[in-house]
């Protein structure tokens, strides 16, 4: 990521964080736990005991309508994946752009967000920072468990592995410290903080991954058409990110050339 | 609550799962399978050793102490709503077409087949499943770290050659 992209990024979360309406920041971190609770993670079909597996499609649409709204305070922002497989994110665990405290001499929007939620009648408004507690880089996910789910032809398998390795990176995130726990490793909150999202973008880039390999439809008939609630698309709407106006490619080498 | 007040979860250990199996049985794959398992409060770690009733929370992961994976759970964190909210009702309505409640206890599985195929060519005639859980998130205040797993049940599954 150049350093304008990353500037960009932080220019469009400050402003996402500075709307209280439904195009920022609170809002939208909201639909995922509290208060909203749309999220899907582990769910069942009704009535059945075979999962419904709806965990990718519904967190890409999710991914989707997120940097959509970066894009209307910055044109030109993208979310960046963070791969933790890295040499240098197994060396700095979170990566320094998301821990930083200070960026030029300001706060760094990447590191934290305020969570304004409402109570209900047994729980209080919360009304805080999100906070992390990372645990030891040793307990990252390895290449070696991204290439057993990405080898994995079955679509079940594929999410259920990346699912696993999903939840994972939640909890190593949030952590605990003392009686705190961070807000990565619990679902109300984990939207907040800032780097959920590219948490996220790692996980859709897997499966996009996986997609390309096994077939970019590949997904059984049945979930097809799920609607991916509150967002307004179904499944196979968000099949082909192409469609959805993005990619994943790692390089991009574009040359011109001459007729003779 | 303090830190060293907050409870060490509970072990789970499964029944033997008997395995009539030979050596020189040929598998493709060896899931278990976990039904039932509740997702509404601690995030946490479930080591999982087969054959290894007194696994606990210093036992190494490794293939001799009998380690065959672990699975990882993305909690709910305990009940923000109100009273009633995270209560799977069984009784909804047959035109209730709203999706299931997202409480609704899990299906995970975890993929074993080498260590299973190891155990089975060196006779072993059961397989007993020690989850370990180790907590990775949640406030205390509001969720039940020492009964943080809770399941229905476990299945040893084969798929032949």
């Amino acid at each position: 990521m150049s350093p304008d992209d990353l500037r960009n990024l932080r220019e469009a979360y400050s402003g996402m964080m500075a709307l209280g309406d439904n195009r920022g920041y609170n809002y939208l971190a909201g639909l995922h736990g509290v208060p909203q609770w749309y999220c899907w993670h582990h769910q069942r079909r009704r009535g059945s005991s075979l999962a419904l597996r709806i965990f990718l499609p519904w967190h890409r649409a999710y991914l989707y309508m997120f940097e959509q709204a970066a894009k209307d305070i910055v044109s030109g922002v993208y979310v960046p994946w963070w791969d933790w497989r890295f040499e240098r994110s197994q060396r700095e665990a979170v990566p320094r752009a998301f821990a930083d405290e200070t960026v030029d001499g300001q706060p760094n929007p990447l590191v934290k967000a305020h969570i304004s939620a409402p109570g209900t009648s047994v729980t209080p408004p919360t009304d805080r920072d999100t906070r992390r507690f990372p645990g030891d880089r040793a307990e990252l996910p390895t290449s070696a468990d991204v290439d057993f789910a990405l080898s994995l032809s079955d679509y079940g398998d594929f999410s259920d592995e990346i699912e696993a390795i999903h939840d994972r990176i939640h909890g190593w995130t949030g952590g605990i410290r003392g009686t705190l726990s961070g807000d990565m490793a619990s679902v109300p909150f984990a939207a907040w903080d800032p780097l959920f999202w590219s948490h996220h973008c790692m996980i859709d880039r897997l499966w996009w991954l996986w997609q390309l390999r096994h077939g970019i439809n590949n997904m059984p008939s049945e979930l097809l058409d799920e609607e991916l609630s509150p967002f307004p698309f179904t499944v196979r709407r968000v099949l082909n990110v192409h469609e959805l106006g993005y990619d994943y490619a790692g390089t991009v080498s574009t040359v011109g050339g001459t007729s003779r | 609550m303090a830190r060293e007040e907050i409870p060490r979860p509970k072990i789970y250990v499964s029944d033997p799962i008997a395995l009539d199996f030979k050596p020189g049985d040929k598998f493709y794959r060896i899931d278990l399978e976990i039904y039932g398992l509740d997702h509404g409060g601690a995030s946490y770690e479930g080591r999982v050793f087969v054959n290894n009733r007194k696994a606990n929370h210093n036992t190494p992961k490794t293939n001799r102490s009998g380690y065959v994976g672990s699975i990882h759970v993305f909690g709910h964190g305990g009940c923000f709503g109100d009273v009633g909210h995270c209560e799977v009702r069984a009784d909804r309505r047959d035109y209730d077409l709203r999706p299931s409640h997202p409480l609704t206890k899990m299906f995970t599985r975890i993929i074993i087949t080498e260590p299973l195929r190891k155990l089975i060519e060196k006779g072993a005639k059961e397989a007993t499943f020690t989850i370990v859980p180790v907590v990775k998130g949640g406030d205390p205040e509001m969720c039940d770290f020492e009964n943080v797993i809770k399941l229905d049940s476990l299945s040893l599954v084969t798929f032949d050659e």
